[in-house]
């Protein structure tokens, strides 16, 4: 066991050499690493409200800081540092990079004079650095536009040709051809590129400038890509289009486009005496910093385009200046009618092209045949691509018609750099002579050809008027307003009264159910309403004091009463009947029976005791119904 | 001889209760007056004369079936296709069954070549008749309906048959009538096209590509507005913007053109 432990601490002793020995090793290997210290500036050039930064990197050690002169007009603050250190192959290295923003208090050329580093008792120093700073201005190029000629326009707007400001972005327009014809449709691409991580807003869609060329159709949102163009990765904004050229001859093709990009200003921090402070950090740099709006314009280079003229060699009559390529379906309906009955022709032409200058077929209008002006519906397709469709009317004024003559389309290929002429098939066609709608046709129908009817239409017509109705000469009923029926009062009135006759029936309906269903009702109505007048009559006797006449609507009363409940006459109830039916201490036997007595006696009742014997039946008798 | 007081007294109490008819005889008159000049003006072939003595009429007294039917006349005869028909359709509305309105709109738009395409057999029944005639027809066969069930309830003296009869041919009328006024209704609001070979644009600006040509005299239905323009349904079911100036209403009455004063 203690030989064990004996061998065991030997190997620990070892290791621990072994250690200090690559330590060591290491030590002297990384003193032997090269010493130095360099300084950039990232632009040469800038203006007085600019500021740019100044890097200091020390190598080969750690704990070394430069020692930043002062130059009369600039000032350099200190914005923090970054430490690396690398092991390659055994081999480490390790540099600190200070920062330091420089910014001019006027325009002119400066000299920053080597920084200073002592690294070890040995003094290094970089090369002396020399800068520009032009004249500041409220509009001011981003510091990242790079030092090619970003130039201003009288609006402030900083326009970025392509190639000069590749640092932020450029545009290319992108043809599908040089050469084209006058009219013709001409694909292209419009690509725009900002670099990763700018802030952009883009504020009009790319516009082609120059007054040779119209824009036909452009899409109005972007694809937006990424491309990676010598090394640097931008986002890329496409556009897919058309234009055309308006005039023969050889003309630049640009294309710009208005952004506003969001660039960060520098703070400008103040010195503080206790050197830099807490907030001098990069991280709250660019957390605070200040963005502001720039606008800027950018311009695609120049292309040159060439636009001939169409050739007036073969161009036929009918052409209307359609340029592309493009069939035609012709259909009519219907085909069996009578002279005179209007048949609908309909024409549609599909293709590749300028469509906007693509006209209806050509009818030829005959003594046979009357034409209308045709009415025309688009559908576009996208990239040129569409459909066109034509309907027009015509009728047929002469019973021998057996077809329906073609049609012709002429228009331009491009491709074949010749006129063509589409003519469709004769269709067949079924005429009845129908007298009447001939001489409808034939009667003097003012209506004027296409082209005649966007003229203004004249004031006066001197021809008989189509219609041959005599004109009205009673002026009739007069309105102050059209307004539909259901807003008249005697409408709304009908309307009401027919759902107030609804709901009366209806109510008259379920009453009469009610009552078919228990004809008790109807009479107990009738014994309520004899009571009520027995009870009047008793009243009255009490107001007159006639006893006899009191007993006699007392005994009455009971009597209906009775009868209505033992399904019996009331006249032919008795004194026994009651007695025979109610219990002996009923109080209306009592009442009865006093009531019989004092009219066979004539014993009177006093007012006292009527009033009592009257809501003493009353009370019954409720209390009974 | 002078008259007692009591009989001028009686004199200037019937002069001023007569007044009123007085006057509104004159202005009856008047009126009328308007309206034959404009007759007059169509007979002797002035046609712009007569729409301008129409239009002032009914600026000053109102509209009729028979004004609109004549300016419908005038604007035919004046090679203004839309203006005719938005008139004659307003005539239709005053007076639905009018047959020579209806001949002479049909005329109007066989001869500019306003036909439309082969609509429903649904919609082309409800079109028999007007809405306002349908909206009568439902309320009428209502009253009935409301009428007879009250009289039987009351008297039970109607035979069964009689009874069921008029029923269902309530019924069946009411069920006819409500759903083709109404779907007759939806069109109260129309318009007619009164610009030549307007153009329906795919957006509402002054600027934006037109998707269509939309012939004078064509009914459309306006859905949306924005700006000056009017985003309508044509009868064969295209769509687009059309600017307001384009359009008249029906239901509107009619203005007095600038061109006419």
């Amino acid at each position: 066991m203690k030989q064990w432990s004996a061998y065991n601490g030997k190997m620990n002793i070892g290791h621990l050499l072994l250690f200090f020995a690559l330590c060591l090793g290491s030590a002297v290997m990384t003193w032997a690493g090269e010493a130095g210290v360099t300084a950039r500036l990232d632009a040469a050039q800038f203006t007085v409200d600019q500021a740019v930064q100044l890097t200091v990197t020390v190598k080969g050690s750690g704990s070394a800081r430069p020692d930043i002169p002062r130059v009369e007009g600039l000032r350099l603050d200190y914005r923090g540092q970054s430490s690396q250190m690398q092991w390659i192959n055994g081999r480490s290295s390790s540099s600190v990079t200070f920062m330091y923003s420089v910014q001019a208090e006027r325009p002119g050329t400066y000299t920053i004079p080597p920084v200073k580093v002592s690294v070890d008792g040995h003094t290094l120093e970089t090369e002396p650095i020399t800068c520009t700073v032009l004249p500041g201005s409220s509009t001011g190029s981003p510091p990242f536009a790079g030092q090619g000629g970003a130039g201003r326009n009288s609006a402030g707007q900083t326009r970025l040709r392509s190639g000069e400001a590749e640092k932020i972005g450029f545009m290319r327009i992108i043809a599908k051809k040089k050469t084209a014809y006058s009219g013709e449709l001409l694909p292209f691409t419009i690509k725009a590129y900002f670099r990763q991580g700018l802030h952009v807003t883009i504020n009009s869609a790319p516009a082609i400038t120059g007054e040779s060329f119209v824009l036909q159709h452009r899409e109005d949102k972007p694809q937006q890509t990424e491309e990676v163009v010598n090394g640097i990765p931008y986002t890329v904004l496409t556009w897919d289009g058309s234009l055309s050229g308006i005039k023969a001859g050889e003309f630049p093709l640009e294309v710009e486009l208005d952004a506003t990009l969001l660039v960060r200003q520098q703070v400008r921090p103040p010195s503080g005496m206790f050197g830099p402070s807490f907030f001098d950090d990069d991280f709250f740099n660019s957390f605070f910093g200040n963005y502001k709006e720039k606008e800027v314009k950018l311009i695609s280079p120049k292309q040159s385009m060439t636009i001939l003229d169409l050739p007036e060699k073969g161009r036929p009559e009918d052409f209307s200046g359609a340029i592309g390529t493009f069939s035609l379906m012709v259909s009519a309906s219907p085909t069996t009618a009578h002279v005179g009955d209007p048949l609908t022709l309909k024409m549609i032409v599909t293709g590749t092209g300028n469509f906007d200058r693509v006209q209806s077929p050509v009818f030829r209008e005959g003594p046979d045949w009357k034409t209308y002006t045709p009415s025309s519906d688009f559908e576009d397709q996208g990239n040129g691509r569409g459909r066109k469709k034509f309907e027009q009317a015509i009728i047929p004024k002469n019973s021998r018609l057996q077809e329906i003559p073609p049609v012709t389309f002429s228009y331009f290929d491009p491709t074949a750099g010749e006129y063509m002429t589409l003519r469709s098939d004769p269709i067949g066609l079924h005429l009845q002579d129908n007298g009447a709608a001939r001489k409808t046709v034939a009667a003097p129908v003012r209506h004027a050809p296409a082209q005649e009817k966007k003229i203004s239409p004249p004031k006066t017509h001197p021809e008989a008027p189509a219609v041959a109705a005599p004109l009205r000469t009673e002026i009739g009923k007069l309105y102050h307003r059209i307004r539909p029926i259901y807003t008249d009062k005697w409408f709304i009135g009908m309307i009401v009264l027919s759902l107030l006759f609804f709901v009366t029936a209806v109510l008259l309906g379920l009453h009469r159910k009610r009552l078919l269903a228990d004809p008790s009702i109807p009479r107990r109505k009738e014994v309520y309403r004899r009571l009520k007048e027995r009870f009047r009559h008793m009243e009255n006797a009490l107001a007159e004091e006639d006893s006899s006449a009191f007993q006699g609507a007392c005994r009455a009363a009971i009597q209906d009463y009775f009868g209505f409940i033992w399904q019996q006459e009331p006249r032919a109830i008795t004194l026994a009947d009651l007695q025979t039916r109610l219990a002996n201490d009923s109080p209306l036997l009592k009442v009865f029976r006093e009531a019989e007595h004092g009219g066979y006696t004539g014993i009177r009742m006093s007012p006292e005791e009527m009033r009592s014997v009257l809501n003493l039946v009353k009370k019954e008798l409720d209390n009974l119904s | 001889m002078i008259p007692s007081r009591s009989k001028l007294c009686r004199l200037v109490l019937i002069f001023f209760m007569a007044w009123p008819l007085f006057a509104s005889t004159a202005g009856v008159t008047a009126a009328e007056n308007g309206f034959q000049q404009g007759n007059e003006a169509y007979s002797r072939g002035r046609y712009s004369e007569a729409i301008r003595d129409y239009l002032q009429f009914a600026e000053h007294n109102g509209v009729s079936a028979s004004l609109f039917y004549n300016l419908g006349k005038s604007y035919a005869a004046a090679g203004q296709t839309g203006p005719a028909i938005v008139n004659y359709l307003r005539a239709l509305r005053l007076d639905p069954g009018d047959g020579a309105i209806q001949a002479g709109l049909e005329q109007v738009r066989k001869d500019h070549g306003l036909y439309s395409e082969n609509r429903p057999y649904y919609e082309r029944l409800a079109g028999t008749f007007s809405p306002d005639q349908w909206a009568c027809a439902a309320g009428f066969a209502l009253f009935l309906l409301s009428l007879l069930f009250l009289v039987s309830v009351i008297t039970n003296r109607i035979p069964k048959m009689v009874v069921r009869g008029i029923v269902f041919f309530c019924l069946a009328v009411m069920m006819a009538s409500v759903p083709a006024a109404v779907f007759q209704y939806r069109t109260w609001n129309s318009a007619v096209v009164t610009a030549h070979d307007a153009r329906l644009l795919i957006s509402p600006f002054a600027d934006a590509a037109s998707s269509a040509i939309i012939q004078e005299g064509r009914l459309v239905r306006p859905v949306k507005t924005h700006g000056a323009f009017f985003q309508v349904v044509d009868e064969n079911g295209h769509s687009g913007w059309l600017a307001k100036s384009a359009l008249e209403f029906i239901s509107d009455l009619p203005k007095v053109d600038s061109n006419f004063t």
